[in-house]
């Protein structure tokens, strides 16, 4: 075989190699008009090279990264992607005390929960539960059913996942790493600072689409009136997540 | 010849060339035609009645705040338009069909028994080795075409007491791989699909409300405002003519002191009076006994009533909680004699307190009048007659 054949042999070679490198892999940017399985243009790359001592993903010359969407579609760009979707939910629980109350003051807490949803159309936060409610049952802190600020002297439980300064308690959604990778935000009804709202059941919190980790601040007061019956108070608040895939 | 040997080997070796690339597609399709068999399911999603652990069972089944007894709901839209004849659910701990499945821990699905939600209808769960597990579950029904969203409930409660899933018992995600099949024995696969949802931690609020009485005595009123504006003078009252505070025969005098109660006591709370009868030495003006009895022009006779008609503008008589205590709720009309005001009083009370109100639960802000009344008769001695009436409320919270 003469020289100018054989590297014409070599270079289909690598023609069939490239070609079959740049195999769909069955991750899916996809809307309501289209789907796009992951594809990859670029140099090159690795997603599982690994030996005893070793893992690693690996990708060179990308031509772009990252989530980009508008309202018809939603992609997932660069080679290290996955075609397992993921949902990361974690609430920091456990037990938050408002204090003693008294009709003159605002009791409140605030509690962190951070969402990551990858692969899917969006998510939306849902919190459930009872107000506080007396050790014998009999009595339960109002829900504040509509938005409303702190007002002491009148019964009043609500949330809110905003920066709020009266009380001075809890923060706006921040996103992790930045906003050009996640874009959870508060619910219109629960994002407006000072104003606090719940009602059992309600969403929360939400994206639209695929997201990076979105850190919340929920904030939660208590008011009491002269007449709340005295005693221990306790309620439970359930948080869930919901993606959409 | 020659250049017929030299074509016929370039054409050899890119016949090898372009055969090699055929082999190279051809492997790539046989090992991706696995993924591509089945459409996606699509809009999936996965609601949970509660994403508290399993092994948190606090409040009723179904509660937000119940991982012990809850429903799954799940929501889809089939991918493909055609017959379907069984579904399957499968709670793993990784999303991709196809791939080795760890179930949840903890978690259990094996009790529930009714299939609820739109789509709902005609639709059982398999038996025997398709019966629910703990992480698997299987329904059916008569097959026949099928298209667009769909939505089960799983666990409704419907069912009786056991008729629910019981969450896994680690925070973290779980997943359900959902599989479509044209069949009734989940053999034909149509669509895949997967749905998320996570246990979380829950959140436990907690506070305390101290128990609260305001109560105050007086003789000039105040408007209570907004925070119930206690009493804060002498509580002094004088029986008898305005001028020189004396008593006659021939007239009946009155005068009023007042009571403010505010508790957040929700189980109830009762005012009561203590003290004697007006005294001057050794000497007393007769109380008028405990049952209600009028006015009696030129008889010695001291008695309290509640006035429900002194409401000073507002800040005088207003019992929204309290109710008067019989004999002491007719203090108000007239105290001319055999008048249309009734009055009571207990000499015992010195000793043992009597109940002249009470409140079943809470009280905002009630202010009670009492009204005294004073008579004496022609023989009553002369003297300084008084007496101290004290006032208790007693909340039992």
């Amino acid at each position: 075989m003469r020289l100018r054949e054989r590297i014409a042999l070599l270079g289909v070679s690598c023609l069939a190699l490239i070609l079959s490198a740049a195999a769909p892999v069955f991750a899916q940017s996809s809307s309501t008009n289209y789907k796009v399985n992951e594809t990859f243009f670029g140099t090159g790359g690795e997603l599982d090279p690994s030996s005893a001592n070793y893992k690693a993903q690996q990708s060179a010359g990308e031509l772009t990264v990252g989530n980009s969407a508008s309202n018809n579609y939603q992609m997932q760009a660069g080679f290290n992607t996955t075609d397992a979707p993921v949902l990361e939910f974690v609430v920091n629980g456990g037990t938050y005390d408002l204090g003693i109350l008294d009709p003159s003051i605002t009791g409140s807490v605030a509690v962190t929960f951070s969402v990551r949803n990858y692969l899917s159309s969006g998510y939306v936060v849902q919190v459930s539960g009872t107000t506080p409610t007396s050790a014998d049952g009999t009595h339960s802190l109002t829900a504040m059913s509509s938005l409303a600020g702190s007002s002491p002297g009148t019964e009043q439980f609500g949330i809110n996942l905003a920066q709020n300064s009266n009380p001075s308690i809890g923060s706006a959604p921040s996103q992790y790493p930045d906003s050009s990778f996640s874009f959870g935000s508060a619910i219109s009804g629960y994002d407006s600072p000072n104003n606090f709202k719940y009602i059992n059941g309600d969403n929360i919190a939400f994206s639209n689409k695929s997201s990076g980790q979105t850190n919340y601040t929920l904030s939660v007061i208590a008011n009491v009136a002269r007449t709340t019956p005295s005693g221990q108070y306790g309620g439970q608040l359930n948080l869930q997540v919901i993606p959409t895939f | 010849m020659t250049a017929f040997r030299q074509f016929f080997k370039r054409t050899s070796l890119f016949v090898v060339a372009l055969a090699l690339v055929g082999v190279w597609i051809a492997a790539d399709a046989v090992w991706l035609t696995p993924h591509a068999s089945a459409a996606q399911l699509t809009s999936r999603k996965l609601t949970l009645s509660s994403s508290a652990l399993g092994s948190v069972a606090t409040g009723a089944a179904l509660a937000g705040t119940n991982g012990a007894k809850t429903k799954h709901t799940v929501d889809f839209t089939l991918g493909t338009t055609g017959t379907v004849g069984s579904i399957e659910f499968l709670y793993c701990t990784t999303p991709l069909p196809g791939t080795t499945c760890t179930a949840p821990t903890g978690m259990d699905a094996s009790t529930v028994t009714s299939i609820g939600g739109t789509s709902a209808t005609g639709w059982s769960y398999g038996t025997s080795g398709n019966a629910p597990t703990a992480s698997r579950l299987r329904i059916t029904h008569t097959a026949a075409s099928m298209s667009g969203a769909q939505d089960f409930t799983f666990g409704t409660g419907s069912g009786g007491a056991t008729d629910y899933i019981k969450n896994p018992t680690t925070t973290g995600t779980f997943f359900i791989r959902i599989t479509t099949y044209s069949d009734t024995a989940w053999t034909t696969t149509v669509d895949q699909g997967t749905v998320a949802n996570s246990t979380a931690t829950q959140i436990a609020i907690t506070a305390k409300v101290q128990e609260v009485l305001n109560f105050s005595v007086g003789s000039t009123v105040t408007a209570p405002g907004s925070s119930c504006t206690a009493f804060t003078d002498s509580g002094a009252v004088t029986l008898g003519d305005p001028t020189d505070g004396t008593l006659s025969f021939s007239q009946a005098y009155d005068a009023h002191s007042y009571f403010r109660v505010s508790t957040n006591a929700n189980n109830g709370t009762i005012v009561y009076y203590s003290g004697d009868t007006l005294k001057s030495g050794t000497n007393s003006i007769s109380a008028i006994g405990t049952s209600a009895a009028a006015s009696a022009v030129g008889t010695s006779q001291f008695g309290l009533g509640l006035d429900s008609s002194d409401t000073q503008a507002g800040s005088g008589y207003s019992f929204t909680s309290l109710t008067p205590t019989s004999p002491y709720g007719a203090g108000n009309g007239t105290i001319t004699n055999a008048g249309t005001a009734q009055f009571a009083f207990s000499t015992a009370s010195v000793t043992a307190p009597v109940q002249i109100a009470s409140a079943a639960g809470t009280i905002v802000c009630d202010t009670g009048s009492v009204r005294y009344l004073g008579n004496i008769s022609t023989t009553t001695p002369p003297g300084i007659y008084t007496t101290t009436i004290s006032y208790l409320a007693v909340p039992t919270y």
